[in-house]
C-alpha cells in the first residue's frame, strides 16, 4: 500500500497532537510519506503531484478545509482517504463515524471501505453541503449554519430538479438554499445514507399567512439549477466559490473512504 | 424544521412547483403544484395545499385541494377540509364530514358491478 500522510499543520489542535499522532501510527504499523501543509490550497497541489506516483491511500488529519483541498483531486480516482479529525470542524470524519483523532487512527486498521455520494458544482467537489444565501459570512458548522438567525431578505428565484424520473421547477421567494449528497434531518445531516445517488435540497422561502419562520421544502434530484433575481453567494463545505446562477450535480460513490465499522 | 429520517420530499407553503415529481418516498405537498406526482410512498396534501395534476401512490390523505385524479394502491382519505375534484382509484376510500370528491371512483378487489361508484358529494 502506497500511502500518502497530510497533517495540517495549522490545524486547531495541530501541535498538541503531532506527536502523539505520529507515536500512535507507528504503534499500528501505519507507514506512508507524512507531510505537512501550512496554507490553504498547499493540499491540493501536494495530491496533484502525488497521482502519478501510484499512491492508493491519503490519510488526511486535519479538519473540514483539509479534506475539502483533497477531495478536489480525488473524486472518480481508485485513491481511498482515511480521516484523522483534528479540525475546527469534522463534519465528514463524523459523517464516518470517527468523532475523535484515536478513532481515526484505530479506524485505520479496523475500519472498512466504502464509497460515498459527492456533489459537483463548476468543477468544485463538496463532501457535505452547499449553501446559497445573502452574502453574509455563515456560521463554521453545518448544524450552526441551518439553526442560524434568518437575515430576513428574500430573492425571487427559479430552481429546476430533474432525475432519471423528475423534471420540475420550482418557483419562491428564496431565503437561502442548502444542498446535500446526504439527506436532511433534524439539526444537520443524515448520516445513514451515504450513496443514495441523490442531492438533497432543503429551501427556505419567505413565510406565509401566520408564519414568522421562513417555510422549508425539501426536495431530491440529480441534477439542480439554481438562478436568482439578485446573485446569491455559493459556499462549498464552508468555502465561498461563487454565485449564481450555479448548476449542481451528484456524483454518485464519487469517493472513496474509510469508515468506522458497524 | 421537521425530523426526516428518510428521504422525502416537502413542498412548503407559498411556494409553487411545477413538472413531474417521481419518487420512491413520501411526498407532502403544502404549496401549490402543477403536473404529475408519482409516488411509491405516501402522498399528503396539506390543508394550504393545491394540487392540479394526476396522483400515483401507495396511500394518499387529502386535507387540501385536488384538481386530477387520484389513484392508489391501497387507501385514500379526504380529510375534513379536502376536495378532490376528479376521478379515484383506492382500495379503501374514507371522506370525513366536511370533505369532498366530486368524480367517480372505483374500488380495488370489488367485482366489476361494484366497482363503479357514482359521483359523490358530501359537505
Amino acid at each position: 500500500m502506497n500511502t500518502l500522510i497530510i497533517f495540517n499543520a495549522t490545524a486547531k489542535r495541530a501541535r498538541f497532537l503531532k506527536n502523539r499522532i505520529k507515536n500512535q501510527l507507528r504503534l499500528l504499523d501505519i507507514e506512508g510519506r507524512f507531510v505537512e501543509v501550512h496554507k490553504k490550497g498547499e493540499a491540493t497541489k501536494i495530491v496533484s503531484s502525488a497521482l502519478d506516483k501510484n499512491i492508493t491511500s491519503i490519510i488526511a488529519i486535519g479538519g473540514d478545509g483539509l479534506i475539502h483541498d483533497i477531495v478536489q483531486q480525488i473524486v472518480g480516482t481508485h485513491i481511498t482517504l482515511a480521516i484523522i479529525p483534528i479540525g475546527k470542524t469534522n463534519l465528514l470524519a463524523h459523517m464516518l463515524g470517527i468523532h475523535d483523532w484515536k478513532t481515526g487512527c484505530l479506524t485505520l486498521k479496523n475500519g472498512e471501505q466504502a464509497a460515498i455520494d459527492v456533489g459537483s458544482i463548476d468543477d468544485h467537489y463538496f463532501t457535505s453541503s452547499v449553501e446559497i444565501a445573502p452574502k453574509i459570512e455563515p456560521k463554521k458548522t453545518l448544524i450552526a449554519r441551518m439553526t442560524q438567525k434568518e437575515v430576513g431578505k428574500f430573492y425571487p428565484g427559479t430552481i429546476s430538479v430533474s432525475s432519471d424520473q423528475n423534471d420540475f421547477s420550482i418557483q419562491t421567494d428564496i431565503a437561502s438554499i442548502s444542498i446535500s449528497p446526504h439527506p436532511f434531518k433534524k439539526g444537520g445531516i443524515s448520516f445513514d445514507f451515504l450513496a443514495d445517488q441523490l442531492l438533497h435540497i432543503m429551501v427556505k422561502s419567505r413565510p406565509v399567512g401566520t408564519h414568522k419562520r421562513p417555510v422549508n421544502s425539501i426536495i431530491q434530484g440529480n441534477k439542480i439549477t439554481v438562478d436568482t433575481k439578485g446573485s446569491l453567494t455559493i459556499w462549498a463545505d464552508g468555502e465561498q466559490i461563487g454565485k449564481t446562477p450555479a448548476t449542481i450535480t451528484v456524483i454518485p460513490e464519487g469517493l472513496r473512504v474509510v469508515r468506522k465499522k458497524g | 424544521m421537521s425530523q426526516v429520517v428518510h428521504a422525502e420530499t416537502i413542498v412548503g407553503e407559498g411556494v409553487a412547483l411545477s413538472g413531474r415529481l417521481e419518487a420512491k418516498h413520501n411526498i407532502q405537498i403544502n404549496g401549490t403544484f402543477v403536473g404529475e406526482i408519482v409516488a411509491e410512498g405516501d402522498v399528503v396534501v396539506g390543508v394550504e395545499g393545491e394540487v392540479d395534476a394526476p396522483i400515483h401512490a401507495r396511500n394518499a390523505t387529502i386535507a387540501g385541494t385536488v384538481n386530477g385524479d387520484v389513484n392508489v394502491v391501497s387507501e385514500l382519505e379526504i380529510l375534513s377540509t379536502g376536495k378532490v375534484f376528479g376521478n379515484i382509484s383506492a382500495k379503501t376510500l374514507s371522506i370525513k364530514p366536511g370533505g369532498i370528491l366530486s368524480g367517480s371512483s372505483i374500488m380495488h378487489g370489488k367485482t366489476d358491478d361494484q366497482n363503479i361508484v357514482k359521483p359523490t358529494f358530501e359537505t
